[in-house]
């Protein structure tokens, strides 16, 4: 079991509290398409990804990402169990979905990038500990049941 | 493969770093301390504490580097190619992929942070890719 501190906790749910998860989601999720190319292999039927333009207005994309950051949100409300909150997922990504639980790092390092632009200096170095841990604990929650 | 339009990018980014290398360096290395505590075991002799000189010193050469690295894109093995093997024999950080990808995620947050939505899906891109190269440039001559 994750232990986290009350601190970590708190520059947790105070960034989470301001994020526009819909925004947020489809920002993060472009951009992992846009930053590393090669994850468009798992979104081939998404329509239009040729440009990063065409990337960050597809509705597919925009509705996708918004869908992943939610999931985000339920791990924060269960930070005591995120394992127990992603059981399912981590069979999904493992057995229909079958990704390399190497891009779940890679997406979490890029929902760090898109809130340090939102947040700028408020999302101090603390606060990226805080969730550089959570992405980090999420992506092994993610992959644990692959098999 | 850094593609033209990617040098203009990184180019025009580091424009705006210009006047705060001492600044952004800093702060990297204070975030990626701050993030990462494994980095640390690397400068057991600093004063890692906030705002230490050691710090500032060290940020200001690291993005000096990065500096020299953007004004040779073309040629970034040669540019670079004392702090290759400074890496390599000398600091040996390992394994170089990994320890410099936390450096590189480190000061992307420092530019995403400073330039909010200037730091573009597209410089994202190519920034992201720029730090890589470098990483493997200095990653070369390990074995």
């Amino acid at each position: 079991m994750v232990h986290w501190t009350a601190e970590e906790k708190q520059l947790i749910s105070s960034i989470w509290s301001k994020v526009n998860v819909e925004e947020c989601g489809a920002e993060a999720l472009a951009r992992l398409l846009i930053v590393y190319p090669w994850t468009q292999r798992f979104f081939a039927s998404f329509g239009n990804l040729s440009s990063p333009t065409a990337i960050c207005g597809n509705p597919k994309v925009r509705a996708h990402g918004k869908k992943v950051l939610t999931s985000f949100g339920e791990a924060i409300k269960n930070l005591d169990n995120i394992k127990a909150t992603y059981t399912k997922l981590s069979e999904l990504h493992c057995e229909k979905l079958h990704v390399d639980p190497e891009n779940f790092r890679l997406l979490g390092d890029i929902v760090i990038i898109v809130l340090a632009s939102h947040f700028t200096r408020d999302f101090t170095p603390a606060c990226q500990f805080a969730w550089q841990k959570l992405v980090s604990v999420v992506a092994h929650a993610l992959a644990r049941k692959y098999h | 493969m850094l593609t033209a339009e990617d040098k203009k990018m990184i180019q025009q980014i580091w424009d705006k770093v210009q006047g705060h290398q001492e600044d952004f360096g800093a702060e990297a290395l204070q975030r990626m301390f701050t993030a990462y505590p494994q980095t640390k075991t690397y400068f057991p002799h600093f004063d890692l504490s906030a705002g230490s000189d050691q710090i500032r010193g060290h940020g200001k050469k690291v993005v000096n580097a990065l500096g020299t690295a953007v004004k040779s894109l073309d040629n970034l093995s040669q540019a670079l190619s004392e702090l290759s093997n400074l890496h390599a024999y000398n600091l040996r950080v390992d394994p170089p992929y990994f320890a410099l990808q936390l450096l590189s995620q480190s000061f992307q947050v420092v530019l995403a942070s400073h330039l909010g939505k200037d730091y573009t899906p597209e410089v994202h891109a190519a920034f992201d890719k720029f730090l890589s190269a470098v990483a493997a440039v200095l990653a070369e001559k390990y074995r």
